[in-house]
């Protein structure tokens, strides 16, 4: 018997029929599906963690002389590197099944996919979207800690010599806060402690403090910023 | 029924309506994708016939994805290597009593190669020595006569991975053909 008549045997037999032309095509959605959605979702983890560089405050690094890797650690925005490595390999993996994608090989499809999650995640950065999905994100996730929630939980380290809160009352040699936990503190201002200018020591300017405890309520400065940041700075120079 | 008068596209779509059309595709590469199994594998007539079956099955569940942007030809490579790599897996006792007759594998190739019968077996036999990637590239470079991209789509690999495995495959085919002390002087 011929080969071929064995093959047209073998597909009447077992009645082997072509696959539907609609199955190829749902493949195909569903890798585009995969690639697309992976990278969308790769961008939003970058654009947030932009945002959480943005939020961080890498200056308190310069703080913990002895253990600034471990600061650094402790302050990177963990969540959403793995969040970002995840679906940049998903959309790896997504790319990889569309029929040309051998045609790449693997260190320049993965560069590719990174590349794309940066440019994308910059623009969503830009245009302010990063923190409103944050806010979203926390708002509607129970488990996950919002950034200004963990921005929070560092700066409510006296030990370390970490305080931020909000003014209630203030004169030349002291101010007097209440923490995030509402706490009171009376903060000593010495000769040696810099005031960032645009910090105003009035009533309800919320500021972060780096410095020494001295005991359970009193608090000496070596710094005092505003609590917003680059932002706050951003807001006040708008207003002059 | 004249296969001639149609393209290999033409046969494709001929073949979803009626399946005689599909041995008219099976006829014209017949020859060549058993040479080049046969090339790429020390496997037997009987099992080169059954890699041949497995893939002409697999075109025709896949025939309505052939994509008419590349030719009939690279796609079916591409299917029965990828068939021959599968079942070179699966071969345990590979090597030993299923290598094929090295007599046949001449005979095959007789009608339409440049090389002579003595030049082919020497060569080939270079070749089975080199590991399986580069024997891929270098039987399809020099034996199918295909270019970087098409072998690209056969193997699936990125053309500048083709251009990679040809060089260390040539070396490595030359430093063997000393090692064995084969010479190509006529």
């Amino acid at each position: 018997m011929e080969n071929f008549e064995k093959i047209i045997n073998r597909i009447q037999k077992e009645d082997i029929q072509p696959i539907k032309k609609w199955v190829f095509r749902t493949r195909d959605l569903f890798v585009a599906f995969v690639f697309f959605t992976s990278l969308l979702l790769g961008s939003i983890s970058f654009s947030i963690i932009l945002y959480a560089i943005k939020q961080s405050d890498f200056q308190i690094i310069n703080h913990f002389y002895h253990s600034k890797i471990e600061t650094f650690l402790v302050i990177l925005p963990y969540f959403w590197l793995i969040l970002l490595l995840f679906f940049t390999v998903l959309a790896f993996i997504g790319f990889k099944g569309f029929k040309k994608s051998y045609k790449f090989s693997f260190v320049s499809t993965l560069s590719l996919n990174f590349l794309l999650s940066v440019i994308i995640g910059t623009m969503i950065f830009i245009s302010g979207g990063s923190q409103l999905l944050e806010r979203k994100f926390a708002d509607n996730v129970n488990m996950y800690q919002s950034l200004a929630e963990y921005k929070r939980k560092i700066w409510l380290n006296p030990d370390k010599g970490l305080l931020a809160g909000e003014i209630f009352k203030a004169n030349e040699k002291f101010i007097y806060i209440k923490d995030f936990d509402k706490k009171i503190w009376k903060i000593n201002l010495v000769k040696e402690t810099f005031i960032l200018p645009m910090v105003d020591l009035i009533k309800g300017e919320q500021v972060k403090l780096t410095g020494k405890k001295l005991n359970d309520s009193t608090f000496e400065a070596d710094m005092i910023r505003p609590w917003g940041g680059i932002e706050k700075i951003r807001k006040k120079n708008r207003k002059n | 029924m004249d296969c001639q008068n149609f393209s290999d596209s033409q046969l494709v779509y001929k073949s979803i309506e009626n399946s005689i059309y599909f041995e008219c595709l099976y006829k014209k590469y017949e020859y060549k994708l058993t040479r080049f199994v046969s090339r790429n594998s020390n496997f037997g007539t009987e099992i080169i016939q059954d890699i041949l079956q497995d893939a002409f099955i697999k075109i025709w569940k896949n025939i309505r994805d052939f994509d008419d942007s590349q030719s009939f030809s690279t796609w079916a490579y591409r299917i029965v290597y990828n068939e021959t790599v599968s079942y070179w897996r699966k071969s345990t006792s590979f090597g030993k009593n299923k290598t094929k007759d090295i007599s046949n594998f001449l005979n095959l190739s007789a009608e339409n190669n440049e090389l002579s019968f003595e030049k082919e077996e020497k060569v080939m036999r270079i070749i089975n020595k080199l590991p399986q990637k580069y024997k891929s590239v270098l039987i399809l470079k020099y034996f199918e006569d295909m270019g970087y991209e098409e072998i690209s789509d056969v193997l699936q690999i990125p053309e500048g991975t083709v251009a990679t495995h040809l060089n260390r495959a040539r070396k490595m085919f030359f430093e063997v053909a000393n090692n064995m002390n084969v010479s190509f002087i006529d």
